[in-house]
């Protein structure tokens, strides 16, 4: 009963990760169909120099998270001004465009390396890492505030995007890009929101999710790869079912690594996908797309 | 008025039978428990206001749609529910409303894509019988360049179709269809977006295609290119077929009259 | 008469590459040039694979290096543990990238072309786990060693292992020239464009695009045995993201949807950074750098570059040019 308990806590845990990347993901994917492949980049962005500013520079922690969020925010602007735009403008077909955003990643990648060398580095907490017993369960702060703002971020962007005028139109360009810009909608600038947007989510999460896996500068492909499982098993059409999505695949996976081996894990979430792609080629959650190939 | 005989249509010669099929999305029903049959050697037209359900017959005929209700049987076999790729074989060929032809291939490659599916099909089974792959292919092309003749397109065969014109994209669209050696030629609205001169060529060329016993069943707004096209024509309004006959029956039939004006002294 | 063209435009590039592959080790004095050669001849059919997957038909796999790795370590498990011989898991070990493929391929080409992307890429890093955390099995990171190919009693030497892969190589290029240039290839590229279209001609568009993901990773698979080979060892880094890097950077750089364009690329990647000092540590950057710049401006690749050069010298020539220069298709 204590270990399935754990289990779920930690399951719960990594799930708020990939449920964030895969709802970043989905959030861009709904406003240009694309797929970003460097969103994985921009949680490495944000462990890394959560490394530079907290470490290397001894910044305080409010001023360290503040730069970290103007990094990733940079890095977003980068990615859309200098991949995005130049390829829609070469009239790139999305295939292309998505992999324009892996060479983007590739580049992220060479030019950490450069920067922070291959070694898994520590990276500073901001919360207490310090146990924390919750009932029979034990757990940190660190852990808690992790599913405490992916709580937060899911509810923050339920509210951008069904209680603001412009959640409409971020919702009008996912439904009919042309027709949301022929009523006026400016799809450049939901496009830019979404990247924007999603960085900071991605930023937040590796600010958050650093300490726990240390920081390496190869780690954003495997939390692109995650975020994209929880796309496809909650359903790409929606930021929150890819959320759920990946909340499933993170349970899963630590139900598997508890009571079989870590090394199934990934095999058995795959083929479960597969499974699930079969019988439902939308998602779990997702039907959204079902009309439109 | 229409210069053709009337073709001798026995009720044997039947190619396409729509029986009550029915199309509903949601709480809308786009087409209605519509009936109509279309003879071998047969121009047929569909005619109708904007969102009579037209395309929506259109798509169920060849297949994009499956009806909710009804059947369409092709030569005697119910093709309601049969795959998309599988109709070309039957003897069906079409063309699209809006031009679609394959970009990054030449003008003669778009035509020999209507060949496909008389040819092996498959990588292994092709490579093991490569020899006859190659002559096939020769003659494919002397084929396709007979076709592209045929509609006036020959000096353009190895061009890129991103060079071609919209009106010539139209003509390589039907080309392509003829490669398939169809019984039935199925076009969704041929002339849009043509000038007068090109709709009159492509008049005389679906006679000429007609004359040659190929029957052709078109959905199309230019009522006068369709009045003296077709041996036939249904019109439907609000999804049901209000209206069957000759062209000149047609002419004069009061529901049609009043769909078409009625409508248009109440919105215009 | 034009199939007489058909069939030598199939085979001339093909054979004037065997021919100058097959002077190659007679210019090379060090085996590590000759190593390099053999190498551009792997990417070759490894490549040659992705791009008749991307550059002709319009699906993309990122997980092509797990099939590399995948026939890498069917072949030499078959060999070793299953001790069987060299002409029987070599099939049997491009069977099993065939069914994998097949597996994989089922549920996602109905759906759009960017699921296959995602869902290989899964199945690259998931394979990629198994291959360095199963230690029992695969050796774990450090490997397994792949027993020298023997031909009653002979040892293959390197040179004849080049000539082999070479010859190889030259009948994927072949096998590929008759496919691009024949109804197969057609049918490819109506993939990329209307599908809809392309089904309404007869083309069975999910039956075509398994085909064609089942052929890339059987060649994947063929270029990963012939690494493990060359190598004389299978290990983890077979199924690693830089050999996607690398596919990708190939494919792009050299031209997608070109005949020669996954040899021209082969070359670039492999030769460059031999002469570039300090490579390195920014390999990475630089590949990506390339990827990206290629993508904007150079969809064609280096071989988008070569019938613009021969339009360029035919308009010197002074001759009213006989029809438009095509842009990015090769047909020689």
């Amino acid at each position: 009963m204590e270990q399935i308990g754990v289990i779920l806590l930690a399951g719960l845990t990594n799930g708020s990760v990939y449920g964030l990347v895969g709802l970043s993901i989905s959030l861009i994917y709904g406003t240009n169909r694309v797929i970003n492949f460097a969103q994985g980049e921009f949680v490495m962005l944000g462990v890394m120099s959560a490394i530079l500013f907290m470490v290397t520079l001894h910044l305080p922690t409010w001023a360290a998270i503040g730069a970290i969020l103007v990094v990733v925010v940079l890095a977003a602007l980068v990615l859309e001004l200098g991949v995005y735009q130049p390829l829609v403008r070469r009239g790139a077909a999305p295939l292309t465009i998505m992999i324009g955003t892996l060479a983007a990643a590739i580049i992220a990648t060479g030019i950490a390396l450069l920067i922070w060398g291959p070694l898994q580095l520590a990276v500073p907490n901001v919360f207490s890492l310090q146990a924390l017993n919750l009932g029979p369960l034990m757990t940190n702060a660190q852990q808690l505030a992790i599913i405490g703002v992916f709580a937060g971020l899911l509810l923050l962007t339920w509210y951008l995007m069904y209680r603001t005028s412009f959640g409409l139109c971020i919702r009008a360009t996912g439904v009919n890009p042309r027709i949301a810009s022929l009523m006026g909608i400016r799809a450049d600038r939901v496009v830019r929101f979404g990247f924007v947007f999603s960085a900071l989510i991605s930023g937040m999460v590796g600010i958050l999710i650093g300490p726990l896996l240390g920081g390496q500068v190869g780690m954003g492909v495997t939390l692109t790869v995650k975020g994209f499982m929880a796309a496809i098993l909650g359903g790409l059409g929606s930021p929150f079912a890819a959320a759920a999505g990946g909340v499933m695949i993170a349970v899963v996976e630590a139900l598997v690594a508890g009571y079989g081996s870590s090394l199934y894990a990934e095999p058995i979430i795959f083929s479960l996908i597969l499974a699930i792609l079969f019988f439902r080629p939308y998602g779990l959650l997702g039907d959204f797309e079902a009309g439109r190939r | 008025m229409n210069a053709f005989k009337q073709p001798a249509a026995a009720a044997g010669d039947v190619m396409l039978d729509i029986k009550g099929a029915t199309m509903r999305f949601g709480g809308l029903v786009a087409v209605n428990d519509v009936s109509l049959q279309v003879c071998k050697g047969q121009v047929y037209g569909l005619l109708g206001p904007n969102g009579a359900g037209k395309s929506t017959l259109f798509n169920l005929v060849t297949g994009v749609l499956v009806p909710t209700a009804g059947r369409i049987e092709f030569a005697r076999q119910d093709v309601s529910k049969l795959a998309l790729h599988r109709r070309s074989a039957l003897g069906m060929a079409r063309t699209f409303q809006i031009v679609r032809v394959f970009h990054g291939m030449s003008v003669l490659d778009n035509v020999l894509m209507g060949f496909h599916h008389t040819l092996i099909d498959g990588l292994l089974p092709s490579m093991f019988m490569a020899g006859r792959v190659l002559r096939r292919e020769r003659q494919l092309r002397e084929e396709g360049m007979a076709l592209l003749a045929f509609v006036g397109l020959a000096q353009r065969a190895e061009e890129m179709v991103e060079h071609l014109p919209h009106g010539q994209l139209r003509l390589l669209e039907i080309a392509r269809a003829l490669a398939s050696g169809p019984n039935l030629l199925l076009l969704d609205e041929p002339a849009a977006g043509l000038n007068d001169q090109e709709t009159r060529n492509l008049g005389q060329l679906l006679r000429k295609l007609n004359a040659q016993g190929l029957s052709i069943v078109l959905v199309e707004h230019n009522i006068d290119f369709m009045m003296g096209l077709c041996h036939r024509l249904a019109v439907l309004d609000h999804g049901s077929k209000i209206a069957e006959g000759t062209p000149q029956q047609i002419q004069v039939d009061e529901n049609v009259i009043e769909a078409y004006l009625g409508r248009r002294a109440s919105h215009a | 008469m034009k199939s007489l063209n058909t069939a030598r435009s199939m085979l001339a590039g093909p054979a004037l590459i065997l021919l100058v592959g097959a002077l190659v080790p007679l210019l090379l004095t060090s085996g590590f040039h000759l190593r390099l050669v053999t190498i551009i001849c792997i990417y070759t059919i490894l490549c040659t694979g992705f791009n008749l997957l991307y550059g002709y038909a319009g699906q993309i796999s990122m997980g092509q290096q797990g099939f590399f790795a995948l026939g890498a370590y069917a072949f030499t498990l078959l060999m070793s543990a299953g001790n069987w011989s060299f002409w029987s898991a070599l099939p049997a070990a491009l069977l099993i990238c065939a069914g994998v493929a097949l597996l994989i391929g089922i549920p996602l080409l109905r759906l759009r072309s960017h699921y296959l992307a995602m869902a290989t890429l899964c199945f690259g890093l998931v394979f990629a786990g198994i291959a360095s955390r199963w230690i029992e099995f695969t050796g774990g990171t450090a490997g397994m060693m792949v027993p020298s190919v023997k031909f009653s009693g002979h040892i293959v030497s390197r040179t004849e292992l080049y000539y082999a892969i070479l010859l190889i190589m030259v009948l994927v290029l072949v096998m590929q020239n008759f496919i691009v240039s024949t109804h197969m290839g057609r049918a490819l590229m109506s993939l990329r464009g209307d599908e809809t279209a392309a089904q309404s001609l007869g083309v069975n568009v999910t039956a075509w695009k398994l085909r064609i993901f089942i052929l890339s990773s059987v060649l994947a698979g063929l270029a990963g045995i012939a690494s493990a080979v060359v190598n004389r060892q299978v290990n983890p880094s077979f199924s690693e993201f830089p050999i996607l890097v690398s596919i990708l950077t190939i494919a792009v750089v050299g031209g997608l949807g070109t005949r020669y364009g996954a040899l021209l690329g082969a070359c670039v990647v492999v030769i460059a950074p031999q002469g570039l000092a300090a490579f390195g540590e920014s390999e990475t950057i630089i590949y990506g750098v390339c990827l990206l710049l290629f993508l904007m401006f150079m969809p064609h690749g280096l071989s988008g570059l070569i019938p613009k050069l021969f339009g360029r010298i035919r308009r010197k020539a002074a001759s009213p040019a006989p029809g438009v220069v095509k842009a990015g298709e090769i047909k020689p």
